[in-house]
């Protein structure tokens, strides 16, 4: 089929005049108000027909996609053009809105509301549509709007960080949360986020105290899990301040606790910081093989290991190479 | 309703482009949480997050309901809601917060949610009231988490153009390796949410 038609409910008369006058061309169509089959569901019959289309024409009226059938077709239409790189979209736009932005690298044809360039726009559909079965599509570049909303992305990256000022009022109060607090586990939980508002002002003394009495209290408690996060969280703070030796046995303990939850990515992710805190701290060969562990985990994880196998497997060219670790 | 004052912040991301994540945060999740933060850093994006900078009195509904309603589109993996543990437990939090968005749009119109589930249909048996809407569906791998929530945004009057899955798996091993730097800075379970967007939205921004 060459040919599958997408239009809101709006634009139903138009969709059905785009049709005709496609068919009249010797161009093959599917559009919903002829071609669907009692008895099968309208996602089903879509989907399919998406994947038979070799293009696929959004019918674009004066409104954004309105309904969920719409939105469903956009969805697919698009998925369909990753699956296959010769299928096409084709944008008809009626009227003077801009195309959404996704349409951005496809080409887009405009006609005014009152149809006037009519017959000119299906006859420059019908030339794209052969095309379609020769060539890979119009797609060209988009890169100004892309820049222009990397700057916008950029000029958010600081946002949702804390004020020093409201840090200092948040760990007023978690001293007097900690203070007010009717259990043990209430208390170990507003310790552990005492130390991270600790961390953020750069209280790292405090932070490591704070972190210590939650520990002490998990560990009583008998709570793994939390004893565990709170030793690499610990981990973490001890090499903040340069002592990796104890960074270093805090992980350990991190990692029997993790080992005897059978939590396997937390094995892993433990393994590697292992390997990376043993490195820094002058001992690469030990850090070398806590990598090769890991990695070895990593391949028997599968895909949902983290972090991956390719990660780490970067990782363990930058320690050949003697680069320090980190993003590549 | 958002308790964080003007003064709180250094800034708020723009409530038309947040999208808010509702899913699992545990290690055994977190491929693939990283790959959705990163694609809707790379649809023009921010992701949105109660685990976010907020007030330590407020209880975790209301950071819930601070993230989520300071965000038009909201995404919800129900793929874990199943049994766990000898008791056959399922957590519900994620329906319920799904439930929130729901309302959300409802009351208001501004809210667009997408609910992601096993593509084994299964999700028809425990919420059985899904049935009619159209959930984005996933194998539990990455892939096809990337293509369903990549496909879902990248049709949104403010995303970005020019998405592929294929260009955002081959930016994730980078992302990844940005993260694990931070982690070694805080652990895993301190490192603060905004510094997992920031690392996502220089990942994409480096291109």
């Amino acid at each position: 089929m060459d040919v599958f038609i997408s239009h809101s409910l709006a634009d139903k008369h138009l969709a059905e005049v785009l049709a005709a006058d496609l068919r009249r061309r010797d161009v093959s169509v599917w559009l919903d108000l002829w071609s669907m089959s009692s008895g099968e569901s309208i996602q089903t019959a879509i989907s399919r027909a998406l994947t038979d289309a070799r293009t696929i024409i959004l019918l674009i009226g004066s409104q954004a996609p309105s309904s969920e059938l719409q939105r469903f077709e956009w969805r697919k239409a698009l998925e369909s053009t990753w699956s296959d790189p010769g299928k096409q979209l084709l944008g008809v736009l009626v009227g003077t809105n801009d195309p959404p932005p996704f349409l951005a690298q496809w080409k887009v044809l405009k006609i005014d509301s009152e149809g006037s360039a009519w017959d000119r726009v299906v006859d420059e559909l019908v030339t794209y549509v052969r095309e379609a079965k020769t060539q890979q599509g119009h797609r060209h570049r988009w890169g100004a709007l892309a820049w222009k909303r990397a700057d916008e992305l950029q000029a958010w990256a600081n946002v949702l960080s804390p004020t020093p000022q409201f840090l200092g009022e948040q760990k007023q109060k978690l001293q007097r949360l900690i203070r007010e607090a009717g259990s043990a586990d209430e208390i170990c939980d507003r310790l552990f986020e005492l130390a991270v508002v600790e961390r953020e002002l750069g209280e790292l003394q405090e932070a490591r105290e704070t972190l210590r009495s939650a520990l002490q209290i998990s560990s009583k408690l008998g709570n793994r899990q939390r004893t565990a996060v709170l030793l690499v969280s610990l981990a973490a703070t001890e090499r903040k301040l340069g002592s990796f030796d104890v960074a270093i046995s805090r992980l350990h303990e991190a990692l029997d606790l993790y080992k005897s939850l059978n939590r396997s990515n937390d094995v892993l992710s433990t393994l590697s910081l292992l390997a990376s805190f043993c490195r820094e701290s002058g001992h690469a060969d030990i850090g070398k093989k806590y990598l090769q562990q890991a990695i070895r985990l990593s391949r028997d994880i599968g895909e949902m290991a983290y972090p991956s196998t390719e990660t780490l497997e970067h990782l363990s060219q930058q320690y050949e190479r003697g680069e320090p670790d980190g993003p590549r | 309703m958002n308790s964080m004052s003007g003064a709180a912040l250094v800034g708020q991301p723009d409530p038309a482009k947040s999208v808010f994540i509702n899913c699992p945060f545990d290690a055994s999740y977190r491929p693939l949480l990283h790959s959705i933060i990163l694609a809707i850093a790379y649809c023009g994006f921010f992701p949105r997050s109660a685990v976010e900078s907020g007030d330590v009195a407020d209880s975790r509904m209301t950071r819930i309901l601070g993230a989520l309603f300071s965000s038009q589109y909201s995404i919800h993996d129900l793929s874990r809601c199943r049994g766990e543990g000898s008791d056959s437990l399922a957590r519900f939090n994620m329906p319920l917060e799904l439930g929130m968005a729901i309302a959300k749009r409802h009351q208001d119109r501004k809210h667009d949610w997408a609910v992601l589930v096993p593509n084994d249909h299964t999700y028809t048996k425990f919420v059985s009231d899904l049935g009619g809407f159209d959930p984005l569906t996933h194998d539990g791998t990455i892939e096809t988490v990337v293509r369903a929530v990549l496909s879902w945004l990248a049709i949104r009057p403010n995303a970005l153009p020019g998405a592929t899955p294929k260009e955002l798996l081959d930016l994730l091993p980078k992302y990844e390796e940005k993260v694990f730097r931070l982690t070694k800075e805080w652990g895993e379970g301190s490192l603060p949410w905004r510094d997992l967007v920031r690392a996502a939205i220089h990942t994409v921004t480096a291109q």
